[in-house]
């Protein structure tokens, strides 16, 4: 971990402005990237028991006493593979559903609750621009804002700090392509030297000491802007935090009411 | 045409197990336990298929199907993953260069199907 990252600071917390500001104390509990991890370990253990098991059955005659319970072994191991996936799928398991998706009623909707989960001594502030609707996975795209928020959680750390989260639209003036909108996820937090921003967003990349955190959580951030077509880019000094800026295209040029 | 195929994976068990089940395919095998000595391996061998993990501490799957692909543009590549299931890494893979993706763990018959969608002219 570098240095930065273990520095507190000394002055106490200012105040919360109540208009600006989301949620309560409370305790982070940001299991996602243990989960994902485990489900990788998980399937990469239950590869040589369902594939060996596999070749040493078909191996042998059909009427072999040890064919039905070698057929059990992967039966078992393929409800084990439904049950791994299903870890990692929400809902009913449904695959990804894309359509139009109001970011900005989606932040609304997601802010307070992760206000909540945060530390005390953080403040969220937010800003919500109506914004075109994109198209896109909803539940992907609060993934994105869950990571990059729980990353700036661990940035700013058991010190005063703030995490400021906008939204707009980037109007496209050069043509008829369409406008973009913009997330961004900003913090007060340790921040990054260039070497470490270059690589924050390889799998397994971390900061953090040994069992807070896979290093995959901007790894997912990542891939999901990029399935929606997106772009993201990080500005960061070390000791003048972070900030995420996403541009994600619209559905259209039609702007959706703000959300009230 | 070789049949030899690479395989990269950091679990030496699941390199394991995909060589031999290759090996029931009919390929000669060599594996890689990272994207960095896969690509030393793909670039000395020549190989007719790779399949890569794309999770690895090391050198990770999704840069090494985009270095393959800047340096053969025909070769099978199939990306496999333990936690693909919600996180489109397959897709993303699909989207960089490779032909085909399966997800871990599979069966000898996944595998199979999944090697002749993405190459044709599959040994076995």
């Amino acid at each position: 971990m570098p240095p930065a990252l273990n520095r507190r600071r000394v002055q106490p917390c200012p105040q919360r402005s109540p208009d600006k500001t989301l949620g309560v104390s409370g305790e982070i509990v940001r299991p996602e990237n243990f989960v994902h991890a485990l489900v990788h370990d998980l399937n990469n253990l239950l590869t040589p028991i369902l594939s060996l098991t596999e070749l040493v059955r078909i191996g042998l005659p059909h009427d072999d006493a040890s064919v039905p319970l070698l057929s059990m072994i992967e039966q078992t191991t393929l409800r084990a593979r439904n049950l791994v996936q299903r870890i990692l799928t929400t809902g009913d398991g449904s695959p990804n559903v894309y359509k139009s998706v109001d970011l900005s009623e989606l932040l609304r909707k997601s802010l307070p609750a992760l206000a909540a989960s945060m530390p005390s001594m953080i403040r969220l502030q937010h800003r919500i621009d109506p914004t075109p609707a994109i198209f896109g996975d909803a539940d992907e795209l609060h993934r994105v804002i869950l990571n990059l928020t729980t990353n700036a959680v661990h940035a700013i750390g058991q010190q005063c700090g703030t995490i400021s989260v906008s939204l707009s639209t980037e109007t496209n003036q050069n043509s008829t392509d369409r406008d973009m909108v913009r997330l961004v996820v900003a913090d007060t937090g340790s921040g990054m030297d260039d070497a470490t921003r270059r690589r924050i967003f390889q799998p397994f990349f971390s900061t953090k000491e040994p069992g807070h955190g896979a290093g995959i959580g901007l790894t997912i951030v990542s891939t999901i802007v990029a399935t929606h077509s997106g772009s993201i880019r990080v500005i960061s000094q070390p000791g003048k935090g972070a900030r995420f800026e996403i541009d994600l295209p619209s559905a259209g040029k039609r702007r959706i009411p703000s959300v009230t | 045409m070789t049949n030899r195929a690479l395989v990269i994976d950091d679990s030496p068990d699941v390199c394991l197990v995909v060589e031999t089940l290759l090996g029931r395919l009919g390929y000669k095998t060599t594996s890689a336990s990272d994207g960095v000595e896969g690509l030393r391996l793909f670039s000395q061998l020549r190989p007719a298929l790779v399949i890569t993990d794309l999770f690895m501490p090391h050198g990770d799957g999704i840069e090494t199907i985009k270095e393959i692909r800047r340096h053969d543009r025909h070769v099978p590549i199939i990306a496999m993953s333990g936690a693909a299931t919600t996180m489109n890494f397959l897709q993303i893979a699909l989207k960089l260069g490779a032909d085909a993706a399966i997800a871990k763990p599979f069966s000898l018959k996944e595998l199979s199907d999944t090697i002749a969608r993405s190459t044709p002219q599959a040994v076995g």
